[in-house]
C-alpha cells in the first residue's frame, strides 16, 4: 500500500499548488478585509478578557 | 430531459477542493462540461469559515460566507454551486443566520462596509450542494440517456456524511417530500448513481460522523470511526464508498490506511467521488476524473468493470 501511494503520489500537482500560492493567489485586495477581521477579533477578544476579569497579558 | 434551472451556475469549490479534494474539484468540472453544464468559479473567493473560525467567533464565520455570497451576487448569478460539505452547511447557515440574527447581519454589514464590498442581501443567492446541481439540471432521465458505460454489477455504498443535512433548519427545501431531498435519509446520491446503472447497497451510515473534525486532535477516534464506516460497507456488501464530501473523503481515504498499520484492521472496500463516477459512466477516462489522485487505489476494481 506505501509503494502504491508513493508512486501515485502527484508530484506536479503539488507542485502546481505551491506556484498557484505564491504567484496566483485565489483571493486578491484581501488586505481590507483581514484589517477589518483582524480589528473585530481583537475587539472581541477584550471584551471576553474584561468580562473575565483578566489583564492584558492574561494573568489574574 | 435537461431542465434549464442550474444550466449556468457560480461554482465556488473552496479550500479543500484546491487541495486534498483536487480529484473532486477535477472531477465536477470534467462532469459539468461533459453535461453541457455551465460553471463559473467566483472571483477572489475566500475560505468559507470552515469550522476553525467558528471557534473564535460564529459571526466571523457568517461574514467569511456572505463575502463569497456577496461576490456571486455581484458576479450577476442567482445560485452558487459548493460541492464541499463543510462549504455547503457554512454558506447555507450563513444565509439562515443573517435572516435570522441581527447580531449576525450587524457584524456582517460592518465587516463588509470595512473591506469595501456590498453587504451580501439575505435571499438574494441560493446556496446548492453539486448533488442538487446534477439532479436539478439533468436528472435521473437525463443521465440513463448520456450513460456510456454503465456501473452495472458496481456494489455502491453512498456516504453523505453529517454536514449535507445537519443541522436541519438550515436547509429549509429539504424534507418537503417526494422529490426533495431527505435529512433522515439522503438519496440523492443514491439515485444518480442508480441512474448511471450502480447497484447501490443498502447502507445504514449514510449520514455518520467520519471523525473529520478532530483527525489530528484525537486521531484514533476519527479511525475508529472510519474503520466502522468501512467495515459496514463492507458487510453490507460494497465494493466502493461513494463520497461527496472532500473532508469525508481524504479522512476514509487515510484512516484506512491508519486502521492497518495501528489497529491491524484492513479493509478493502474502495472510495471514489460520486463525480468520479458519473464522469466514468459517462465515458469520460479514470485519469480525467482524476482517480490518480485518490489515496484509495481502486484502479485493478476500475478496469475489472471497464471503466478504468
Amino acid at each position: 500500500m506505501v509503494l502504491g501511494l508513493v508512486s501515485r503520489l502527484p508530484i506536479s500537482l503539488f507542485m502546481k499548488f505551491g506556484f498557484a500560492t505564491l504567484f496566483r493567489p485565489r483571493t486578491r485586495g484581501w488586505a481590507a478585509a483581514s484589517a477589518a477581521i483582524e480589528e473585530y477579533v481583537e475587539e472581541r477578544e477584550a471584551a471576553a478578557r474584561r468580562a473575565l476579569h483578566l489583564d492584558a497579558q492574561g494573568a489574574e | 430531459m435537461m431542465s434549464g434551472k442550474y444550466k449556468q451556475v457560480a461554482y465556488y469549490p473552496g479550500c479543500a477542493l484546491e487541495g486534498t479534494g483536487h480529484a473532486y474539484n477535477r472531477s465536477t468540472k470534467e462532469l459539468g462540461k461533459a453535461l453541457g453544464l455551465d460553471i463559473v468559479e467566483l472571483k477572489n473567493w475566500n475560505c468559507c469559515g470552515a469550522m476553525e473560525v467558528k471557534n473564535v467567533d460564529p459571526k466571523l464565520q457568517t461574514y467569511l460566507s456572505a463575502r463569497n455570497l456577496s461576490i456571486a451576487e455581484n458576479m450577476g448569478f442567482d445560485t452558487v454551486m459548493v460541492p464541499c460539505n463543510g462549504c455547503y452547511h457554512n454558506l447555507k447557515k450563513a444565509e439562515y443566520d443573517l435572516a435570522n440574527d441581527s447580531a449576525s447581519r450587524e457584524v456582517t454589514d460592518r465587516l463588509s462596509r470595512k473591506a469595501g464590498h456590498k453587504t451580501y442581501e439575505v435571499g438574494k443567492v441560493e446556496t446548492i450542494h453539486a448533488l442538487d446541481w446534477i439532479k436539478e439540471a439533468i436528472g435521473e432521465d437525463g443521465l440513463k440517456a448520456r450513460v456510456k458505460n454503465s456501473l452495472k454489477g458496481l456494489k455502491i455504498a453512498n456516504y453523505y456524511g453529517c454536514m449535507y443535512t445537519r443541522p436541519r433548519h438550515i436547509f429549509p427545501e429539504k424534507d418537503k417530500g417526494p422529490g426533495s431531498e431527505s435529512t433522515s435519509k439522503p438519496h440523492f446520491m443514491d439515485d444518480l448513481l442508480a441512474a448511471a446503472g450502480a447497484e447501490n447497497v443498502e447502507y445504514p451510515l449514510k449520514t455518520a460522523c467520519c471523525g473529520g473534525a478532530h483527525t489530528l486532535s484525537d486521531s484514533d477516534t476519527s479511525t475508529k470511526l472510519v474503520l466502522n464506516l468501512l467495515t459496514t460497507a463492507e458487510a453490507c456488501g460494497a465494493d466502493v464508498i461513494a463520497t461527496e464530501c472532500p473532508t469525508c473523503h481524504s479522512g476514509l481515504e487515510m484512516h484506512q490506511m491508519r486502521a492497518e498499520k495501528v489497529f491491524g484492521r484492513k479493509t478493502t472496500v474502495k472510495i471514489l467521488y460520486f463525480t468520479q463516477l458519473l464522469g466514468m459512466a459517462l465515458g469520460l477516462s479514470a485519469r480525467r476524473v482524476g482517480v490518480h489522485e485518490n489515496f484509495s487505489d481502486s484502479s485493478d476494481l476500475l478496469r475489472a468493470r471497464g471503466l478504468g
